[in-house]
């Protein structure tokens, strides 16, 4: 089967105040059916490749986006988001990444400005590329 | 012949039938060859069956009940090997069931490299 190329959402919700450098967990939603979770595990007969991660518009708060697997080790790490428009061909790009079936995903979002007079939402999406046996 | 006693004629052959695989390890280790085939037949489970039959012979009560749930085993997977299509088109199950090192894994560690 030939690779599925998908599209995650993450999003995450800066709260009001929080100072800056902070780190929040960010929700990923592979498929609107399933909605946003803060994990999503590959299927067994799934090995996943994260090749990019961009922002369509720039975000109210600047941040860095950490992508870990198996909810310890960091496999990636972001130039500040505002910088990965996707209007942007020269923009930073992650080192692509490997996940093996059954590994989990999960992702950390760090503002880097203090958080405003209310929450903010902060949407990024990441390029997968799902192999399938 | 109350309810225990049937539990218990049932649970020792059971318990050959369980232990069987390992058994069958050890057989293959012991003749020199994991899963060797023999016109589809593990030879680990022939020895088995040999073993557990010449064993049977010998003993008699939870012994032999145990041998024989080990032989019915060896017997089943014989039996199984004689079925299976690939011996019938003169394969071997133990080469088909060999683990493949082409996978989603490998796929997507190609495609990284691809990636420069």
């Amino acid at each position: 089967m030939p690779p599925v190329e998908t599209t995650v959402v993450l999003t995450a919700t800066i709260p009001a105040g929080l100072p800056a450098n902070q780190k929040v967990v960010g929700e990923l939603q592979l498929d609107p059916a399933l909605g946003a979770q803060t994990q999503l595990q590959v299927p067994q007969t799934e090995s996943w490749v994260i090749e990019d991660l961009y922002v369509s518009a720039e975000q109210g708060i600047d941040c860095i986006v950490e992508l870990k697997k198996n909810l310890r080790d960091t496999i990636g790490r972001t130039a500040p988001i505002n910088s990965l428009l996707i209007s942007n061909p020269s923009r930073p790009r992650i080192k692509p990444v490997m996940l093996a079936r059954g590994d989990i995903l999960t992702v950390e979002v760090q503002n880097l400005t203090a958080g405003g007079e209310s929450d903010t939402d902060i949407t990024t999406y990441l390029k997968l590329v799902r192999f399938v046996r | 012949m109350g309810l225990t006693g049937n539990l218990k004629e049932m649970a020792i052959p059971a318990l050959g039938a369980w232990i069987y695989p390992t058994a069958k390890d050890w057989a293959n280790r012991f003749v020199g060859g994991m899963g060797l085939p023999l016109g589809g037949v593990d030879l680990g489970a022939l020895v088995v069956a040999v073993g557990a039959a010449y064993g049977m012979e010998k003993t008699r009560g939870n012994t032999r009940a145990f041998l024989a749930g080990l032989g019915i085993g060896a017997i089943a997977q014989i039996i199984s090997g004689f079925a299976s299509p690939s011996t019938l088109l003169g394969g071997s199950r133990s080469v088909q069931s060999a683990p493949t090192q082409v996978g989603p894994e490998s796929e997507a560690q190609a495609y990284i490299a691809s990636l420069g």
